[in-house]
């Protein structure tokens, strides 16, 4: 015998009060009658005269000692711990979209439900369970009990997501909780066979079901408004299928096409009307598996970016940026006044404007100024230059080759608060620094262009263009390889506090803008929308979240076999636990009332 | 105290004292009395002596027997009828609804007796004589009664022996006495009555409870302060401890039933909780003691 929570004993220390309660007379009720003369008869043979009384054994008192004691054992949770027929059964629940075929009645996941009743069913008295749903994380969904019942709830409650499973880190949290018993069984519930290394009893559930899925769906500008295509893959035998595209909710066009089996047919579609947005393709025809029946794209007006480029002829800043579709670029010379028009990026080279512009800036071979203390009156040589791969902004110059990268001459910058630098001297000294200010985000070369190799250097779009791309990030509607289960980062649009996401249900998320909120919750398919109000603008995008094909789609696995000993319960030898806080609980009910019926007849 | 209405008057007018033996003495009333006398009923002869009234000559038996005899009648005497009410704190003080149905039933018992043309007196007893009405009769003077009971106040303690037995307005009358009381007394209760059968009165006891002392409604820890002594008792009211008061309340009760029989005394008693048409037509008509 063991106690799970031996502080639960800690409550036998209850008695201690109760058997003081009884020596201590309670507090009376002072009541006057006519006559106490017939009362004191009664008095004397109740004894009830001093405020502390020898303690007598009462039955009250004996009962409640007692309830005490079984109260604090029902909360030790004792256990017995034997050696016997009692076994661990660890089962993993594959709860992948995959799962949620039909093919074999009245789910595959209906079906492997049912399976781990059968073998909770077979469970001895001595044999416990833990289950746990592998989905993208494992999740425990029942700790190690023998309570069939809460084992059936448990089994419920389990439901296949949209989202591919992580079978091999379940099994791996399965090995965790097998430990030291070597005895445990890992049973595997899922619908497909791959042999792992461990001994594990398989239950696949797999009916080589029919499935189409919708594997893309994207848009382009045509002619006479949008084209969209879409992909259709057919994994069962030849089919043909009805297709529909609806634009915005509205029934736009039905489309009839056959899809040999293992292959794959696109369907185009036009003249969708250019402010269409929501662009959703559908196969009509029932299959095995309904949740890749669906694709989306998102038609975004991408607004383009307007930048502000003053310099005195820089070509290869110029062309850097010009290769962004979604940049309009003006340039003037320093000092020709352009501050009327607000622009989203302003890039200076070896110029400063006397106002800081409110919007982010990429400046190159910066003057001294008043508002930005960036530069010292210095200069340096470097000899050797290095990118900082321990910046949290190292995305930046992740693709960017330092080896080759000279520089004549830089002005040495001072590394301002709130700045990273990105790229370094062989003394530590930054060459390239980023950060965020009050103005916005600052990106600051500290050389001239004309004084190093990196314009001809292939690096050097790529750096601009990730640099243009942290300031000024892609819109959401752009992410459109979204599956289920994956995380979106949300980034946030100038001037924003907060972000709210609506799914496909219409439940709504709020965020805080700063700092940049990551959205988890893309278990459902469809499309998510997010807005974004800023004090002028209210910026409202969408991202479409999809299953994952063939991932999900390809229903054909190959099917295994179930051992046929599965779901028997083997009996092997091993330890056991048996939790008896259950009877306890049972006989402090059953006390209770006896001490209610003595208390009010008398003891 | 408004007692009565005129109807409840009219019904009590229906009502007389029971009392089972004739009583000698006293003026002419409406209770049969050991001296012939010369109202109507006739009772004995016995032969004429001089001063005998000549109205009572019985010509007939001297026509028969040439000798004179007189008629002989049961003369109807008026009886004292005794109102003894407890007005110790006990009775009232803690309880005004016992106090009360003391008083209404000394009213009650007063305009019996007074509308049967017997003198009624009364005394209020706490351990001593604390107030008294004189004998009286005639239904007229009712209204005096009603003014002693309604300026009676319950306070003091309970000593019906001593109080009894130090009763002056009593001395040298036999009649009918009723005591109206909770029996609570400090000197016991047998002395006072034993004194009063001595003192040759027919006794009524009226026992007037009230329902808390028959039945306490009271649970859990209860200190009980005696109203009279300020003596405290301490009890858990639970089951246990109110069977025992029940059987202490029992042996109480059926020692003054015995002693009262013992004593040819009669013993009702009576809930003060009950209505005066319960007690009037109800308990004492059922007990004899109203007929």
């Amino acid at each position: 015998m063991s106690f799970q929570n031996p502080w639960g004993l800690a409550t036998v220390l209850l008695i201690v009060p109760i058997i003081l309660l009884y020596m201590l007379r309670q507090q009376y009720k002072d009541i006057q009658v006519a006559s106490t003369m017939l009362w004191q008869e009664v008095e004397r043979q109740l004894r009830a005269v001093r405020p502390w009384q020898r303690l007598k054994t009462r039955l009250l008192l004996v009962l409640q000692i007692l309830a005490i004691l079984i109260f604090a054992l029902a909360l030790a949770r004792p256990v017995y711990t034997g050696t016997g027929s009692g076994n661990h059964y660890i089962a993993v629940v594959d709860a992948s979209a995959r799962m949620q075929a039909t093919d074999i009645k009245p789910s595959r996941m209906g079906a492997a439900k049912q399976g781990l009743k059968d073998l909770v069913a077979s469970m001895s008295n001595m044999d416990r369970m833990t289950i746990i749903q592998a989905g993208i994380e494992p999740l425990v969904v029942a700790q190690e009990t023998g309570e069939k019942g809460v084992l059936g709830q448990n089994i419920d409650s389990l439901a296949a997501y949209n989202s591919r499973s992580d079978i091999d880190k379940a099994l791996q949290l399965a090995w965790v909780i097998r430990g030291e018993d070597e005895e445990a069984q890992v049973h595997l519930f899922t619908d497909s066979y791959n042999q792992y290394d461990q001994d594990i009893d398989y239950h696949v559930y797999n009916g080589d079901g029919n499935n189409l899925a919708i594997v893309n769906v994207s848009t382009a500008p045509g002619e006479d408004g949008l084209v969209a295509l879409s992909r259709i893959r057919n994994y069962g035998a030849d089919m043909t299928v009805n297709v529909e595209l609806r634009v915005d909710g509205s029934l736009v066009d039905i489309k009839e096409v056959f899809v040999a089996g293992g292959d794959q047919a696109d369907l185009y579609w036009g003249n969708i009307p250019h402010e269409g947005t929501i662009i959703e393709i559908a196969i009509l025809e029932d299959d095995d598996l309904s949740i890749d029946n669906l694709g989306w794209a998102v038609n975004s007006d991408k607004e383009s970016v307007k930048a502000l480029l003053v310099s005195e002829r820089n070509v290869f800043i110029e062309r850097a940026i010009g290769l962004r579709e979604d940049v309009d670029l003006v340039k003037t010379n320093p000092g020709q006044d352009l501050s009327s028009q607000n622009f989203d990026l302003y890039v200076y080279d070896g110029h400063l404007p006397d106002e800081p512009p409110q919007a982010h800036m990429l400046i190159f071979n910066p003057p001294e100024n008043a508002y930005l203390d960036l530069v010292e009156d210095k200069t340096i040589r470097p000899d050797r230059v290095r990118v900082n791969d321990g910046s949290i902004y190292s995305d930046i110059v992740k693709y960017i080759d330092p080896t080759s990268l000279h520089i004549a001459v830089s002005k040495k910058l001072k590394l301002a608060k709130g700045f990273d630098a990105l790229m370094l001297d062989q003394d530590d000294e930054p060459l390239l620094m980023v950060g965020e200010t009050d103005f916005g985000r600052i990106a600051v070369f500290g050389f001239s262009l004309h004084d190093s190799n990196l314009p001809v250097k292939a690096d050097f779009p790529i750096l601009i263009q990730n640099i243009i791309n942290w300031m000024l990030p892609p819109s959401l509607s752009e992410l459109s390889n979204t599956f289920s289960g994956d995380s979106v980062l949300l980034q946030a649009m100038p001037e924003v506090e907060e972000i709210t996401v609506v799914s496909p249900s219409g439940r709504e998320y709020t965020f805080d803008a700063y700092p940049e909120p990551v959205f988890y919750d893309t278990f459902q398919v469809g499309v998510y929308q997010v807005t974004q109000v800023s004090p002028d603008k209210t910026y409202r995008a969408y991202f479409p979240v999809s299953v994952q094909s063939p991932y999900v789609s390809d229903l054909s696995m190959e099917r295994g076999q179930m051992p046929e000993e599965l779901g028997q319960g083997r009996g092997r030898t091993g330890t056991y636990m048996k939790d008896f806080w259950k009877y306890a609980g049972w006989a402090l009910v059953l006390l209770i009332l006896v001490e209610w019926w003595v208390y009010h007849h008398g003891d | 105290m408004k007692a009565f209405d005129e109807a409840f008057l009219n019904k009590l007018d229906r009502l007389k004292l029971y009392n089972r033996k004739a009583i000698q003495g006293g003026m002419g009333g409406n209770r049969k009395s050991k001296a012939k006398g010369s109202s109507i009923e006739f009772s004995d002869f016995r032969e004429y002596t001089p001063g005998d009234d000549y109205r009572s000559i019985d010509w007939n038996a001297y026509a028969r027997f040439q000798r004179l005899f007189i008629k002989l009648y049961m003369e109807e005497r008026e009886t004292n009828v005794t109102i003894m009410v407890d007005t110790s704190a006990s009775m009232g003080s803690i309880n005004p609804e016992k106090g009360i149905a003391a008083k209404r039933l000394a009213a009650i018992f007063a305009y019996v007796a007074l509308a049967n043309y017997d003198r009624v007196g009364m005394g209020a007893i706490d351990d001593r004589l604390t107030d008294h009405l004189p004998y009286f009769s005639g239904k007229v003077g009712f209204s005096r009664v009603l003014t002693f009971l309604e300026d009676l106040e319950f306070k003091g303690e309970t000593g019906l022996t001593k109080a009894i037995t130090s009763y002056s307005p009593l001395e040298g009358k036999r009649g009918i006495t009723i005591l109206i009381s909770d029996l609570f007394s400090r000197d016991g209760y047998g002395d006072a009555l034993k004194w009063l059968k001595y003192k040759r009165q027919e006794l009524v006891v009226l026992h007037t409870l009230s329902p808390e002392e028959l039945d306490p409604p009271w649970t859990g820890p209860i200190r009980l302060v005696d109203c009279e002594s300020e003596q405290e008792v301490q009890v858990e009211m639970t089951y246990r401890a109110l069977g025992l008061y029940k059987r202490s309340l029992e042996s109480f009760l059926n020692k003054v039933k015995a002693f009262c029989s013992d004593m040819d005394i009669s013993y009702t008693l009576l809930n003060s909780h009950m209505s005066m048409d319960d007690l009037v037509f109800g308990s004492l008509l059922k007990a004899g003691i109203l007929a």
